[in-house]
């Protein structure tokens, strides 16, 4: 009994090791030399948003925290992400702010997907770590923000759309993935574009995320005069023939499923199989690669979706080349990751820059007023939820590419830049 | 009218797939009383072993399967020998088998991500090919899914019913200590048992895997329906799974064309009233798990 026993623990103690690596406990930046800790100068201790006057030295950092849960493909894509941008941050020297370079130190704690978890570790990095700026996707937003707001703690949310994350009353919290907007401009431009379309059925999963996105679209969609039909499907479904059925039975001018990417290949799988002749659309960024998985090449061929810069061989924007260089060093290999809520931390990095300062309420303030970004999901701008009652810029739109699948291999077709994109907004957003 | 047979039809495949996981499950529920929640995870694991095999050693499909499966049997073995052997005999059992399972289950998850990637995969097609009759639309890969799977449950009842090991297993099912006293050796079955349905979970994402694709959230996506089949056919009763199998596959697809997402909850609903009249579920005779 006690050789098997110290066996399993052994067993267990190897398995656990990797966990440990990867997402256990706290990850701290370690590729561009030494860092000073929070001790002494260092100006990430300074709490109430005061600005510290240290003396000024090449080796001050400015600690970053992030409560991600790396269980599910986003948040774990969502971590890789960021610590390649911090690398090829602190490889420059470290983030200019207010004429000086800082090192980042990102400090990363597992959410767990649970509120427990994540209050706990959001805790921690406030009272704790005295971590003034944090970058999330959170699943419990009405717990994280109020704790946030309390200790005024710059928060940029990654999660796709979240009403919560929208309250007029908060002044720290932002929305910092690029979804938000991303696939209501890509219906735009699919609407504007084809204009053959008159009916669309249009899948999504009966979760936060899938409603969100496919309200998004569908009110883009119907400002085109297109009728929409939304079809729900549980998120935890394997098989999706059943809506491949109904897609064929209601034979739309076009299809369009808008949830998270494997499932989204699934859904367009059933539809393919069912024998549905129509058009194919995506307005979310579900890669080739990942259709491929489910749909056959043939029945690709023509099909329209978005898709970031890095998506892209070669990647569309210089900034998308150098992460997707970086990214391969770290990791040996590029195999489409979806690292669309790393745009929270581009844009922390760009208000940080922008402010010129540490001081929480001015980091909040350019936020708030515009704030311009670039990442590897491409330019992005702060903008304001007028239809939500709030002026201020806590939501975000990007830049976009509109991929066409031609001859095997995902082809540039259309660039949106930032002026285009805001066009293809729902009346209401941005101006009341 | 050819709307409710294709209905049908995607439903039965499906069932099926639920027929094999639900069986395995049964199995370890009736035999060892360990409530098994990391058993979805064995099925995404039998799943992503095939696909490695194949699209890394160039394995045939079907050699692909027999690795997912012997891997997977493995790991049963493994996790029994080395976590709930010794909490079997604790107090609390029931609980305390619960904690273990959902700890090899985050293990599991974390780990494919870690060793896969975020990215789903996919095995090459190897039943291509389809054909319509009366208005149905049959894809050879699903067909060659229920073929399949049908073979595999003939075999597992054969083996269940007709032969010594099956029976030794309905005996340490019924009573382990009446059995240890008729000569059988309740340890080595209850091994036999996580073996036998880890395969069949490994075996069930193999099968799956050139149909569908493969993700990291494919255990946790099955492992709720499977455990709803099992409750709706009887927790220790094998033709429970098969009878539960083909009604949650049904259910989900008529559902999902009739009335969308909300399908799941009739689903609960309707396995709800069986458990209300019936508690040991359509086919079962017991639910004692030691709690």
């Amino acid at each position: 009994m006690k050789k098997w026993m110290f066996l399993g623990l052994l067993v267990l103690a190897l398995l656990a090791l990797p966990l440990l690596a990867a997402c256990g406990g706290t990850t701290t930046d370690t590729t561009a030399g030494p860092t000073t800790t929070a001790a002494g100068p260092t100006t990430t201790a300074a709490s109430g948003g005061t600005e510290t006057t240290a003396a000024p030295a090449p080796t001050d950092t400015i600690k970053i925290g992030a409560v991600i849960w790396t269980q599910w493909p986003l948040g774990y894509d969502m971590k890789r992400g960021v610590d390649v941008m911090v690398a090829l941050d602190n490889e420059a020297g470290g983030i200019d702010i207010g004429g000086k370079k800082y090192k980042v130190e990102f400090e990363f704690l597992e959410s767990g997907n649970d509120q427990a978890t994540t209050m706990s570790a959001i805790n921690k990095l406030i009272y704790e770590d005295k971590v003034q700026f944090i970058v999330t996707e959170t699943q419990y937003p009405g717990a994280v923000f109020a704790e946030t707001e309390k200790n005024k703690v710059i928060v940029l949310n990654g999660t796709p759309p979240i009403p919560t994350a929208m309250d007029p009353n908060y002044k720290y919290t932002f929305q910092g993935g690029t979804m938000n907007q991303a696939t209501p401009e890509v219906a735009g431009w699919i609407a504007k574009n084809t204009p053959e379309i008159k009916t669309v059925d249009l899948a999504f999963p009966d979760e936060g995320g899938g409603i969100g996105y496919a309200m998004g679209v569908q009110m883009t969609l119907e400002a085109y005069g297109i009728k929409v039909n939304p079809i729900k499907y549980p998120v935890q479904s394997t098989d999706l023939s059943a809506i491949g059925t109904q897609v064929k039975a209601d034979n739309p001018s076009a299809f369009m499923a808008c949830g998270n990417s494997a499932t989204d290949a699934l859904v367009y799988q059933a539809v393919v199989q069912a024998g549905y002749k129509g058009l194919l659309f995506s307005t979310t960024t579900v890669t080739y690669d990942t259709l491929k998985t489910a749909v056959p090449a043939e029945a690709l061929e023509g099909f329209i979706g978005g898709a970031w810069p890095v998506e892209l061989d070669p990647a569309a924007t210089e900034v998308a080349k150098t992460f997707k260089a970086k990214w391969i060093e770290m990791y040996g290999k590029w195999e489409g990751p979806e690292i669309q809520l790393t745009a929270a931390y581009a844009a922390l990095r760009a208000a940080l820059q922008k402010a010129g300062s540490l001081d929480v309420d001015k980091v909040a303030e350019v936020l708030a007023t515009g704030l311009q970004f670039e990442g590897p999901t491409g330019k992005g701008e702060m903008i304001p939820r007028n239809d939500l009652g709030i002026t201020r810029t806590v939501d975000n739109i990007s830049e976009f590419c509109i991929k066409k699948i031609v001859d095997g291999k995902p082809t540039l077709l259309h660039y949106i830049n930032l002026e285009e994109g805001k066009q293809y907004l729902a009346p209401g957003i941005l101006s009341k | 009218m050819s709307v409710l047979l294709q209905l049908a039809f995607d439903g039965l495949t499906i069932g099926l797939i639920y027929i094999l996981l639900a069986a395995g499950l049964v199995l370890i529920l009736s035999v060892t009383e360990i409530f098994f929640v990391a058993y979805g995870q064995f099925y995404m694991w039998g799943a992503y072993i095939a696909w490695y095999s194949v699209s890394r050693f160039d394995m045939p499909y079907f050699a692909g399967l027999v690795v997912a499966i012997a891997a997977t049997a493995v790991f049963g073995l493994a996790s029994y020998i080395l976590i709930f052997k010794r909490m079997q005999r604790m107090e609390g059992r029931f609980l305390i088998t619960v904690t273990g399972a959902l700890g090899i289950s985050l293990i599991l998850s974390k780990l494919v991500l870690l060793v896969f990637g975020t990215q789903p995969k996919s095995i090459p097609n190897v039943f291509p090919g389809a054909f319509d009759i009366g208005g149905v639309h049959m894809e050879v890969k699903k067909l060659a899914l229920i073929g399949m799977g049908v073979v595999v449950t003939l075999v597992l009842f054969y083996v269940y019913d007709k032969t010594r090991v099956g029976r030794a297993m309905r005996a340490v099912a019924l009573n382990p200590d009446v059995a240890a006293l008729h000569g059988i050796n309740p340890g080595r079955v209850y091994l036999l048992i996580m073996g036998l349905g880890c395969a069949l979970a490994g075996l069930a994402g193999a099968l799956l895997a050139p149909a569908y694709n493969l993700s990291a959230g494919m255990g946790d996506n099955v492992i709720a329906s499977v455990l709803l089949m099992t409750m709706l056919g009887g927790m220790d009763s094998l033709p429970g799974a098969v009878v539960g199998g083909l009604i949650v596959g049904e259910v989900l697809s008529f559902g999902q064309y009739y009335v969308h997402q909300m399908n799941v909850v009739y689903l609960f609903l309707f396995i709800g009233l069986i458990i209300y009249f019936r508690p040991n579920g359509l086919l079962g005779r017991r639910t004692d798990l030691g709690v």
